[in-house]
């Protein structure tokens, strides 16, 4: 009888300067791949591709699928254990991207302590232990599209890039924080224009922050420099798209699908339930389709800014 | 913007606010908790706001649930007639073009006087003047707003009073022979209606004055804004309008509830989630205790349209998002909440509590009349006439007599509604939905769960499967090739 043997994941081959993918930055990086400049060229995968990606990434891996949605119980446990006394309609956005995911932060922590500088303290931790799951997930995810299926690894490299993720979603809190502020100063004028196009900058600029920071396993100055390179290659139109799409669908249905809205109840019944849930897979989906871009440019964006050509001399 | 990102800027300003906020901090006095139940006896005169000029909104001689509907008075006009009062057992209100009085036993009119268009329909307040009853309301809009009264034996015109120059608030606050009235600019009026002359005004602030202030023996209370937006509270003195104390109680665009005056303690509600009681002798605060639950953007969790209630050794207090909240009125412990619920309108409040015997009643925008049980605080109760789940003919003031419930009906065909007790009506007990319940959230969840994640992982797997069939099988000489490339190299 052939014994069963222990499944065992082959870790990519090393490269040529000894350098695994995901391992610490090696001191030397492949060159970048040379960036097409042709009109019309593009080196981001069309968006349903991106999409399709991240949908069997999120949905076709029963960890994978399974593990985001029962932690929307235990969070909701645990807002009943901390004495919330109703089902709050930002639910949807418990496991949202930044700034959406931010806004909940804030939401629930104004829920819990009211307006007090406590509450300025609870966004922090919350915001750490949105961190800690954004960088668990995307380290999961990640290895779900190298391997297909989830070990140990993909969480641990993701746990290694916790402070990189931490920067990131801070940096998303401040902006949400500091751009509402700014928003309500400017008033009905120019104020709704940047309401939508404060987080959707958010969303194309910085979402592959904490992506490039778990793959690259670098530090969070160097994720945030990539990131905003990534998103301005040639076909950037396509990630804003994405941004976009997400950005809308996420807010709007919170705003205008969520079942029962206006029913205050610390019971949800089964019809929310599955809205949470399904939103909560579409914020997986998305996050899995933000990872897949990453991954196709990821070749092209060189790993420090080209320097800019010095600017003629005058005669 | 989602709701939640403009929740969260309001919270970014109200910090930044409560760090330049000055005296924002007191300490909570332990005493005696109350829920002591008052004797019953006879409700008497519910004679303005919230029942007297102190609006404690009790009565525990008033007729308990359940209740069925005794009449209906329609009032023409756009939002319905002013909140009721009752005096000698007929109710009065304020129409949009006339004061009228009602039978309590037919719901006939008895009387009406025409009255100058308003902005809104206030609600009035009965004064004693001269030894002669009278109905004191306000009438006109803008610069043409005043006090005017009708003597309610006679009632054959109405008695011009001074001019206020200002809209002015939600009613009158009568105390002794004295009127109170604040306006839109922040000033509040104080007119004598035996002289008929205004006996003097103070700047409470920039901010309207909603509500009637409440008034006891030589005092008047109000709340308002400053030119710096620190909200304060202050004692003013009845006969001269002097100012006893002033103290901050909030920062800019803290909403704050009307204020309900009871053994000495103000009481008041605000748009951080606090209840607060403050000594009415000298402004201290004697204890906050953050209770209302937010509600759902871009409701605040209180409205400035209500005051508390105070029966018993408690404060009752209506949220902005269906909940009344019993606490007890020496500490500022919870006692119960209850959450009202149901469809779009029908968790919104709109009548600040009123106590009748020992029930909670409170007026809801799709027009039901809630009752909670004061010592349990569970739902006993609710009944309507023509309920309107959109919202367009809520139930507002509410006024309380021996024999009847009188409500005010907003919107569009709104009038007054009376309810009087049903013999052979029955009461429930009704838990808050608001208390956890484990079993039916998880058996909700697992069901929830199976049904995303199943449809989910179908979906996937047939995808995948598309995907596979699609994509061109394997070329073997690549791979051969691939090999060969190998061993050479």
């Amino acid at each position: 009888m052939a014994k069963k043997r222990k499944r065992t994941q082959r870790r990519p081959a090393r490269s040529g300067n000894g350098h695994r993918p995901g391992d610490a930055p090696a001191h030397t990086e492949p060159e970048a791949e040379a960036v097409p400049r042709h009109p019309g060229a593009t080196v981001f995968p069309p968006v349903y591709r991106s999409l399709l990606t991240g949908f069997e990434t999120a949905a076709g891996n029963p960890v994978m699928l399974l593990v985001p949605l029962v932690l929307v119980l235990v969070v909701w446990m645990a807002l009943v254990a901390a004495g919330l006394s109703f089902f709050p309609f930002e639910m949807p956005s418990v496991l949202a991207l930044t700034p959406i995911g931010s806004s909940f932060d804030g939401a629930i922590s104004t829920t819990l302590l009211g307006m007090s500088l406590w509450t300025l303290a609870a966004i922090l931790l919350f915001t750490m232990l949105r961190s800690l799951v954004v960088a668990v997930f995307i380290g999961m995810m990640d290895e779900v599209m190298d391997f297909g299926h989830v070990t140990g690894v993909g969480p641990l490299r993701g746990l290694r890039s916790f402070l990189p993720v931490l920067t990131y979603e801070y940096i998303g809190v401040l902006i949400t924080l500091f751009g509402s502020i700014f928003v309500q100063m400017l008033g009905a004028g120019a104020g709704p224009i940047l309401r939508i196009a404060l987080p959707v900058a958010v969303i194309f600029f910085l979402t592959f922050m904490p992506i490039v920071a778990v793959r690259k396993g670098i530090r969070a100055r160097d994720a945030l420099s990539r990131s905003i390179r990534g998103a301005r290659l040639p076909g950037w139109i396509r990630h804003l798209v994405l941004s976009m799409a997400y950005y809308f669908v996420a807010t709007l249905g919170q705003d205008f699908l969520t079942p029962d809205r206006y029913v205050i109840t610390a019971t949800p019944g089964f019809r929310t339930w599955v809205f949470v849930l399904g939103a909560t897979l579409f914020n997986m989906v998305f996050l899995g389709a933000f990872i897949a871009e990453w991954r196709a440019i990821e070749s092209y964006v060189p790993a420090k800014a080209p320097r800019r050509a010095p600017a003629p001399r005058r005669r | 913007m989602p709701a939640s990102a403009r929740r969260f800027a309001l919270v970014a300003a109200s910090v930044l606010a409560l760090m330049f906020a000055p005296g924002f901090a007191a300490a909570a006095d332990e005493e005696e908790p109350g829920g002591v139940v008052a004797p019953a006896g006879p409700v008497g005169d519910w004679s303005q706001f919230q029942g007297d000029a102190a609006h404690t909104a009790d009565a525990p001689g008033g007729p308990p649930p359940p209740y069925e509907p005794a009449w209906e008075f329609p009032v023409d006009g756009p939002s319905g007639p002013s909140s009721p009062v009752i005096h000698e057992g007929v109710v009065y209100a304020v129409g949009p073009e006339s004061v009228f009085a009602v039978d309590p036993a037919t719901g006939e009119q008895k009387w009406s006087v025409p009255r100058t268009p308003g902005s809104a329909n206030p609600v009035p307040a009965i004064a004693s003047v001269g030894g002669e009853d009278m109905l004191v309301f306000l009438q006109g809009s803008g610069q043409e707003t005043s006090l005017a009264m009708v003597n309610l034996h006679d009632h054959e015109r109405a008695v011009q009073l001074p001019v206020i120059e200002q809209d002015a608030s939600r009613g009158v606050t009568v105390f002794s022979d004295t009127a109170y009235v604040g306006d839109v600019r922040g000033t509040v009026h104080a007119v004598d209606l035996t002289e008929r002359e205004t006996l003097w005004t103070y700047d409470v602030g920039e901010s309207p004055v909603i509500l009637p202030p409440p008034a006891d023996v030589g005092s008047l209370y109000v709340n308002g804004a400053d030119q710096r937006g620190i909200q304060h509270l202050a004692a003013l003195d009845a006969t001269t309008g002097e100012q006893r104390w002033k103290v901050p109680i909030g920062p800019l665009g803290l909403t704050t509830s009307g204020l309900s005056l009871s053994d000495g303690t103000i009481y008041a509600a605000f748009a951080d989630g606090s209840v607060r009681a403050y000594a009415a002798e000298d402004g201290n605060l004697r204890w906050s205790s953050r209770v209302l639950r937010p509600a759902p953007s871009p409701f605040l969790p209180v409205s400035p349209f209500m005051a508390p209630a105070v029966s018993g050794g408690m404060v009752f207090i209506g949220g902005g998002s269906g909940g009344v909240y019993a606490l007890d009125a020496s500490t500022g412990e919870l006692v119960w909440d209850y959450q009202f619920s149901g469809g779009p309108a029908g968790f919104i409040l709109r009548s600040a509590p009123v106590v009748a015997s020992t029930s909670v009643l409170i007026g809801l925008q799709d027009g039901r009349l809630g009752a909670v049980d004061t010592v349990e605080g569970t739902g006993i109760f609710e009944v309507a006439v023509d309920a309107d789940p959109s919202g367009r003919r809520p139930l507002k003031g509410i006024a309380v007599s021996d024999e009847l419930i009188v409500a005010s009906r907003g919107g569009g065909g709104g009038g007054l509604v009376a309810y009087r007790p049903d013999p052979e009506g029955n009461l429930t007990a009704t838990a808050s939905p608001t208390r956890f319940r484990l079993g039916p959230t998880l058996a909700s969840y697992a069901l929830a769960l199976l049904l995303v994640a199943g449809v989910a992982f179908a979906i996937a797997w047939i995808v995948r499967a598309l995907i596979a069939r699609r994509s061109p099988p394997p070329d073997p000489m690549e791979d051969a090739g691939d090999d060969l490339a190998g061993e050479v190299g």
